[in-house]
């Protein structure tokens, strides 16, 4: 019976290892931890299968590749080497007699985890639709003016200055009542702390008008934490209206979607909230003037009717008052008396009139020796009626005779 | 007292001023309610809940 050593067991190991992986390959896996130390960045890589780990390696990218890797992938690298994260890598298997296996990552192929990341997004996505909460935060009123505002955000996060300094320093002078809750923008932390941020704001005893989530410009990946599913419900059933600037010009996050308001950076943020400050405002007084206009066309019209109103009192109203108070007065006096002396004088002109009328019948007039001239019948007065050698006739009491005009004389 | 409530205070006085809805009795009094509510809008805008209550304490 042969009996090895441990250490000839673990060289043999090692030498069939390096004989059958000579190379660097590809593998793909997922980061389930990560740490630096020194610059080194240990990993620890897992396959799964549902939530079962069926394959797990220790993996260290050395500070030499490190800065290699960061210098071609950008602040991407650290997005990528975040738990949880979907990666493709290239790593020479290394065995060491003392400490066991370990992959010595040299590449990261970045397309790989965009890919696997805008397959879950996807995924996010259409759970969100499934339930309805895309667009749900925006049903919630948004304040005409928003003015107290609870901000997360990391203390460290570009972005977060520009913001406090272009809102508090708005040229309308208007206040603005700004809480920070600090929380990570990026990083493994996301998710959890901002998820935690929300809680205390909802749980707070103050009130707000909104919620604004805003961070400088990053990393594609490092957006990831705001494609996640559970951030997302958690903001787009939030009581606050919810504003984002995280940032990113280039495609839109989940949560740009969720939210009520996705804005692309924190400065245009902060215009957003000062012009809707100032569009209520500028309603405000434009209110003002219609009613100032308005109220001074009535007070107008209203003193012009009073002036004429007294105008027609002080020329009319009042005189006619007056004159007619007085003419009462004299009537109330006058009235029997006169309507007495108009009864008396009335019979007395009745009489009067019956006597002249009886004088002044035809027959009575000529008993009284007056006669009448006619010609052709008809009553004449005067002597352009008759020319001479004219008919005439001439009535007395008693009869009539006939005659013809010699001679006219006008009276002179 | 609101915004809100402030805005849509001002929003039915114009409409009853549009609609010649107010009598010149009336009209003083939603005036001096409306300068009021444009009063409260444009201090509340400027100024922190501590330096409006000062300034309504005064």
């Amino acid at each position: 019976m042969q009996v090895y050593s441990l250490f000839e067991l673990n060289e043999y190991v090692r030498r069939i290892l390096a004989l059958n992986l000579p190379e660097a390959i590809w593998i793909e896996c997922e980061v389930a931890q990560s740490n630096e130390s020194r610059g080194h960045y240990f990993l620890s890589l897992v396959q799964k299968d549902g939530e079962q780990i069926v394959a797990q390696s220790e993996a260290v990218i050395w500070s030499k590749t490190y800065r290699k890797l960061r210098k071609q992938l950008g602040l991407s690298i650290r997005a990528l080497l975040q738990a949880g994260v979907a990666i493709r890598l290239k790593a020479r298997v290394d065995y060491n007699e003392r400490y066991g296996l370990k992959l010595v990552i040299e590449e990261i192929d970045p397309a790989h985890t965009l890919g696997q990341l805008e397959l879950q997004k996807r995924a996010t996505l259409q759970k969100l639709q499934e339930k309805g909460l895309i667009g749900k935060n925006k049903e919630v009123v948004l304040p005409k003016v928003l003015q107290k505002i609870a901000i997360i955000s990391s203390e460290r996060a570009a972005g977060l200055q520009d913001f406090l300094n272009q809102v508090t320093s708005n040229p309308y002078q208007y206040y603005y009542d700004l809480q920070i809750f600090p929380a990570s923008m990026q990083g493994d932390l996301v998710v959890k702390e901002v998820l935690q941020q929300l809680k205390k704001i909802r749980k707070s005893s103050k009130q707000y008008d909104c919620v604004v989530i805003i961070r400088g410009g990053g990393a594609k990946l490092d957006l990831n934490a705001f494609d996640q599913y559970e951030l997302s419900e958690a903001i787009a059933n939030y009581a606050y209206p919810v504003l984002v600037g995280i940032g990113h010009e280039t495609d839109e996050s989940i949560l740009d979607r969720v939210v009520h308001t996705s804005l692309k950076t924190p400065t245009a943020v902060a215009e957003f909230i000062i012009n809707r400050t100032l569009h209520f405002e500028s309603e405000v007084m434009q209110m003002a003037y219609f009613i100032q206009q308005k109220t001074q066309q009535t007070f107008q019209m209203a003193l012009l009717r009073i002036y004429q109103l007294e105008k027609q009192f002080q020329l009319g109203t009042q005189q006619i008052i007056d004159s007619q108070k007085q003419q009462l007065h004299l009537a109330e006096k006058q009235i029997p008396q006169w309507a007495k002396f108009q009864m008396t004088s009335a019979q007395q002109q009745l009489k009067e009139w019956e006597k002249q009328l009886d004088l002044l019948s035809v027959e009575n007039t000529l008993a009284r020796g007056y006669h009448l001239v006619l010609k052709d019948g008809m009553l004449i007065d005067s002597v352009k009626d008759v020319k001479e050698g004219d008919q005439i006739e001439t009535q007395f009491k008693d009869g009539r005779v006939s005659s013809t005009v010699n001679d006219i004389k006008n009276k002179s | 007292m609101n915004y809100e409530k402030a805005y849509q205070e001002l929003q039915d006085i114009v409409q009853e001023l549009q609609n010649g809805q107010i009598g010149i009795d009336d009209l003083s009094t939603k005036i001096k309610r409306a300068a009021e509510l444009i009063q409260f809008c444009k201090e509340k805008l400027r100024n922190s809940e501590t330096e409006l209550q000062q300034l309504f304490d005064e």
